[in-house]
């Protein structure tokens, strides 16, 4: 794609930064420091991207026959069924703990997957633009939600959150839910080939703007401590959340950013399956990614 | 193009499948508006639920009182739910009435409970009653239930005395968890109605200290910064413009209290009052009276 | 079927007039008309069709001219027929059956000349057509009022009334083994996508049916996703839209035999705009603009919404809504879905009706809708009150998209299905379903969603809202390689 889809490259970034961690924010055990932590582990994984980059780029310019390249894409085919598993795995647990509480979480799995696989049949353009399209609604709704959620913050010492165990504590953040950017790197290079790597900082600096947004959101409504302890606190902190008598219980956007976000993390993995696929010169590259993909919706099913 | 349609199928048919569970009409279940817990041995719950009018057009809901007993408090709802024809939906309830014979253990099983069950909103009341069931019993509701009287009067309460009360259930969990001290208001039937009169304050799940509604007032200005509003000083109103409260290493409070009266006089009455509510509570709510230090601005 | 092609005329006079004496055998509408040149003793016949010619036409340029030459000279031949006696615009010399037949049955004389192996086709067309009137379904407050009607001719006079530039292309072919329909290409050379130009023509020439009565024959035939919702291929009965439409470098299909014209390439965002649009002061029409939008999202959700909140996530409607809902819904036996689907249906079978009968039938119509679904039902408790309204609605909202109307009937039901089985959940599937599907579809080559690809606040200058004519400049960009500056020409 070209440089007209420079702004989606940066939606897609954000998107895809965002949905790894927002949905734990704050993990449990938090203590003193914990959101100098999140930063912290928030810029490692900026570093880790520009390697990743760096092999993505790597392999895009090679040639695909080459055994070097093939034993990479292999390695990277896995962990992009690994990222997927986890974040269907996430997301599923999220929503039939939270959504839909009675039915069967094999049911919400099949159609999040058939939603998946579908979106990977299309073009790379379809997902630069649903990206587009979802990172317009999440920042709208989570602005709103900030502004009027602002009246049930708790006033609590914003040293408390900076000052304490940093180090430790980041590697938590990082090992749990930031160490997955090579799957947005393959994407990246295979399909915004005409665009610069600066785009994907700028999304990232937008997910973690968004990602900060959640852990205040939740931090500040119900002191770190408390918040800590619910799981999916920034779902819940906007459920306590009233405009006047009859816009309460606004939870339900929650529902849609998460779904969103998740949709869109599994289908950036999808398509770096498929775009490893095609460089190998495999046949089916795309009945194989489907193969894989449910694969990973299996394996998330399991563990 | 075959594979596409049996995969459509596929996924059709597995959707025609699923989601019959979770499914239920909205006149399918008895809204609960108030729940009660009570007990001393074991578990008693209350609930008010509002039915819906039946097979006239314009009907009115009605509202009516069900018991249950268990060791538990999920135990007493499930006894609850066998008593009844339809299932109970919690997702609206406004009011969650604790006895004063709960306490201990029994109120942090209770505070549990509100917690892990999905169906109760984070956000929901909690108020203090002598007994959850006698009150909603004996009481005659206003508007189509109790709970919503409860609700509209908390509110009414709110705004008429500037009382801020941090009776919510996450508010109160949330201070619970951390150990400090948490606050209901009290419920008492006046009159077939119910008003809320004064506040109960606890810690270690135990009553510590029980506030009238001025007292009530001026605990709130202290723990909760609130802006200012009036305190009654038995001669005349007392207006404060500011509060601020806050906390220093060794866990004690400091109280900065800005009044707008004119005379001297006014100010030491009010921190002589400020000092007796303090004083008689001075252990539990970790609040020094030596520090309160009161600054006056003249004809503000 | 024969159609003649290949065959030619002969030098025989009797033997031409048996032939199409023969092709016509069973056809009684065919005129044979014979007369001689003026004083001369070489004999003429004029062939017509009655009804398709214009008589006086016919009586006073080609017989009575005929038959009152003067000076009618030995060598006469068709040569001088056509230039020294005839009084015609418009005439052609053809040796060929097949192309004799094609004019005579489109409403031209043919005039066979004894000893010729040619004859002359005289344009003397004298069908009538409807005039020109407004069109019902796109009436405008402020504007022009002129519609197309069926004579393709008439309506390519028409464009070429509105662009008055040499840069007007208009390319002829033909349509349909047995009907032959005349169908027409028209564009504005130097704004066209010649890409998207070639597409089109390449698949209409590989159209093989016996008869297009319509333009929609064709829109079927050619469009992108055959089994879309979404229209990808736009159609108006408008002259001053087609121009429109052409000046920004679409290519417009006229039809012969309808009203109706076809554009391509077509966008997402039109669907949402209206002919008055662009006649209305910039801020009125923003503001129709973006309710399409919101009437539309409105239209296929509320009835989902409902159903959603109402069954599955109950905690998220209001207290006192709740209640209302429940007291009204108490004692219907049927499920949420159900009463939703039976409206719906209801509400398409009443829309139906009301199109199809006779005007003084709607009143009556409207009386046995509003009254036997709007009360008696609710009243018998066989539908609730909330969910009427919901669907009501939705289907009021759904009015001012009318482009959309066929996708919005499909997708307020899917998404009513998907809500009943799943809750918001389901709604989120089936939406995003629907968004992929969306953004996935083309529009001869072009992408339907192509104002999403590069969002600017230039590319977003006419479509969630209407700037005024002064800011928009540059034509939309889903054309490669034309001139954008609506201005002046660039180099």
């Amino acid at each position: 794609m070209g440089k007209e889809y420079s702004f989606h490259k940066l939606c897609l970034a954000a998107i895809f930064f965002f949905d790894g961690i927002a949905l734990f924010l704050p993990f449990k055990g938090a203590k003193n420091g914990d959101l100098s932590a999140l930063i912290f582990a928030i810029i490692l994984s900026v570093f880790l991207y520009f390697l990743c980059y760096f092999l993505a780029d790597k392999i895009y310019k090679s040639s695909g026959g080459n055994g070097v390249t093939k034993v990479s894409c292999f390695l990277i085919i896995a962990f992009l069924v690994f990222t997927n598993a986890v974040t269907s795995k996430n997301f599923i647990n999220f929503i039939s703990k939270e959504v839909l509480i009675k039915n069967p979480k094999i049911y919400i799995l099949i159609l999040f997957s058939a939603i998946c696989i579908y979106m990977v049949s299309k073009s790379d353009k379809v997902a630069a633009k649903a990206g587009l399209l979802s990172f317009v609604f999440i920042v709208i709704v989570m602005t709103v939600m900030l502004i009027v959620s602002c009246k049930n913050f708790e006033p609590v010492s914003l040293k408390k959150l900076f000052v304490g165990k940093v180090f430790k504590r980041s590697f938590v953040y990082l090992y749990k839910a930031l160490l997955f950017p090579i799957a947005f790197a393959i994407f990246s290079r295979f399909a915004f080939y005409n665009v610069s790597v600066k785009k994907d900082i700028f999304g990232f600096l937008i997910g973690t703007v968004l990602i900060l947004v959640c852990y205040l959101s939740a931090a500040l409504t119900f002191t770190l401590h408390f918040a800590s302890k619910i799981d999916y606190a920034y779902p819940i902190s906007i459920s306590v959340v009233n405009i006047g008598e009859l816009y309460t219980r606004m939870d339900g956007f929650a529902y849609f950013i998460f779904f969103f976000s998740a949709l869109i993390r599994s289908s950036i993995c999808g398509f770096g399956i498929k775009m490893l696929l095609k460089k190998m010169n495999i046949k089916y590259p795309f009945e194989k990614t489907s193969l894989l993909m449910l694969t990973s919706f299996a394996v998330s099913y399991i563990i | 193009m075959k594979i596409k349609l049996i995969s459509l199928l596929c996924v059709v048919s597995l959707l025609m499948l699923c989601g019959c569970s979770g499914y239920r009409e909205a006149d399918n279940g008895y809204i609960v508006t108030a729940i009660g817990f009570d007990g001393n041995e074991d578990f008693k719950v209350s609930v008010e639920v509002v039915t819906a009018g039946g097979s006239e057009l314009r009907s009115e809901p009605k509202s009516e009182v069900i018991s249950g007993k268990g060791n538990s408090p999920m135990e007493a709802v499930f006894s609850l739910n066998s008593k009844i024809s339809k299932n109970l939906v919690f997702d609206h309830c406004t009011a969650l009435l604790i006895g004063k014979n709960l306490s201990g253990k029994k109120l942090e099983e209770v505070l549990k409970y509100g917690k892990e069950i999905k169906e109760l909103n984070f956000a929901i009341d909690m108020f203090m009653c002598e007994n959850a069931e006698d009150l909603l019993n004996e009481s005659e509701s206003v508007s189509v239930a109790r709970g919503f009287d409860i609700a509209a009067n908390l509110k009414e309460t709110k705004s008429e005395t500037g009382i801020d009360y941090q009776n919510k259930f996450y508010e109160i969990y949330m201070e619970y968890n951390a150990g400090k001290s948490y606050s209901f208001p009290y419920l008492k039937v006046k009159n077939e109605r119910i008003i809320i009169d004064g506040e109960s304050v606890f810690k270690e799940n135990k009553e510590k200290a029980h506030f009238t509604n001025e007292e009530a007032l001026l605990y709130s200005f202290i723990k909760n910064n609130n802006n200012g509003g009036k305190i009654f000083l038995g001669e005349e109103f007392a207006d404060i413009s500011h509060s601020h409260c806050s906390l220093n290493n060794g866990g004690e409070y400091t109280v900065n209290l800005s009044i707008k009266q004119k005379s001297k006089k006014f100010s030491k009455i009010f921190k002589k009052r400020v000092e007796k509510m303090l004083g008689k509570h001075k252990e539990e709510l970790n609040f020094s009276s030596d520090k309160i230090k009161l600054k006056e601005r003249d004809g503000i | 079927m024969n159609d003649y092609s290949g065959l030619l005329l002969s030098d025989n006079f009797q033997k031409n007039l048996d032939l199409f004496k023969e092709i016509f055998k069973k056809d009684d509408m065919l005129r044979v008309r014979i007369a001689n040149l003026g004083d001369s003793n070489k004999k003429l016949a004029f062939l017509f069709f009655d009804g398709m010619v214009n008589g006086s036409l016919v009586d006073e340029s080609l017989i009575r001219s005929c038959v009152t030459a003067v000076n009618v000279p030995e060598n006469a031949d068709i040569v001088y027929l056509s230039n020294r006696v005839l009084y015609s615009a418009e005439l052609a010399k053809t040796k060929k059956v097949s192309d004799i037949l094609a004019s005579i049955l489109n409403g031209d004389t043919a005039v066979i000349f004894e000893n010729s192996c040619e004859a002359l086709t005289v344009n003397t067309k004298g069908w009538r057509t409807r005039g020109i009137e407004e069109p019902t379904d796109e009436r405008v407050l402020q504007g022009p009022r002129e519609g197309f009607d069926e004579a393709a001719i008439l309506n390519l006079a028409m464009i070429r009334r509105k662009l008055q530039t040499p840069d007007l292309c208009i390319e002829s072919a033909k349509l349909g083994r047995r009907t032959k329909t005349a169908i027409y290409y028209v564009y504005l050379e130097s704004l066209v996508n010649r890409k998207c130009l070639r597409e089109i023509k390449k698949r209409i020439e590989t159209i093989d049916i016996d008869g297009i009565l319509d333009s929609n024959y064709i829109s079927e035939f050619v469009r992108d996703s055959k089994h879309s919702l979404f229209k990808t291929i736009g159609s108006t009965e408008r002259p001053d839209i087609i121009a429109a439409r052409l000046l920004e470098g679409r290519i417009a299909i006229v039809v012969d035999g309808t009203p109706v014209v076809i554009t391509v390439p077509y966008l997402f965002s039109e669907n949402f705009q209206s002919d008055e649009d662009y006649y209305l002061n910039y801020m009125v029409a923003s503001v129709g603009r973006a309710l399409r939008y919101i009437c539309f999202f409105l239209s296929i959700s509320i009835p989902a919404i409902f159903i959603a909140l109402t069954t599955f996530h109950i905690q998220l409607l209001p207290t006192a809504f709740m209640l209302t809902v429940s007291e009204l819904r108490s004692g219907v036996p049927f499920p949420s879905i159900i009463e939703c689907l039976s409206l719906v249906l209801i509400f398409e079978i009443l829309k139906e009706t009301g199109l199809r009968n006779p005007q003084s039938l709607g009143a009556a119509l409207s009386i046995v809708g509003g009254l036997v679904v709007g009360q008696t039902a609710v009243e018998a408790r066989i539908m609730s009150a909330p969910m009427l309204i919901a669907v009501s609605l939705s289907e009021v909202t759904g009015l001012m998209t009318p482009r959309l109307k066929g996708a919005v009937f499909y997708m307020r039901i899917l998404l009513a299905i998907a809500s009943s089985l799943m809750g918001l959940y389901g709604y989120m599937i089936v939406v995003s379903l629907f968004a992929v599907s969306v953004l996935d579809i083309k529009s001869v080559g072009i992408d339907y969603t192509s104002s999403l690809k590069n969002p600017s606040f230039q590319r977003m200058k006419d479509t969630f809202f209407r700037t005024s004519w002064r800011s928009m400049i540059k034509r939309p960009d889903f054309n490669h390689n034309i001139i954008r500056n609506r201005r002046k020409y660039e180099n």
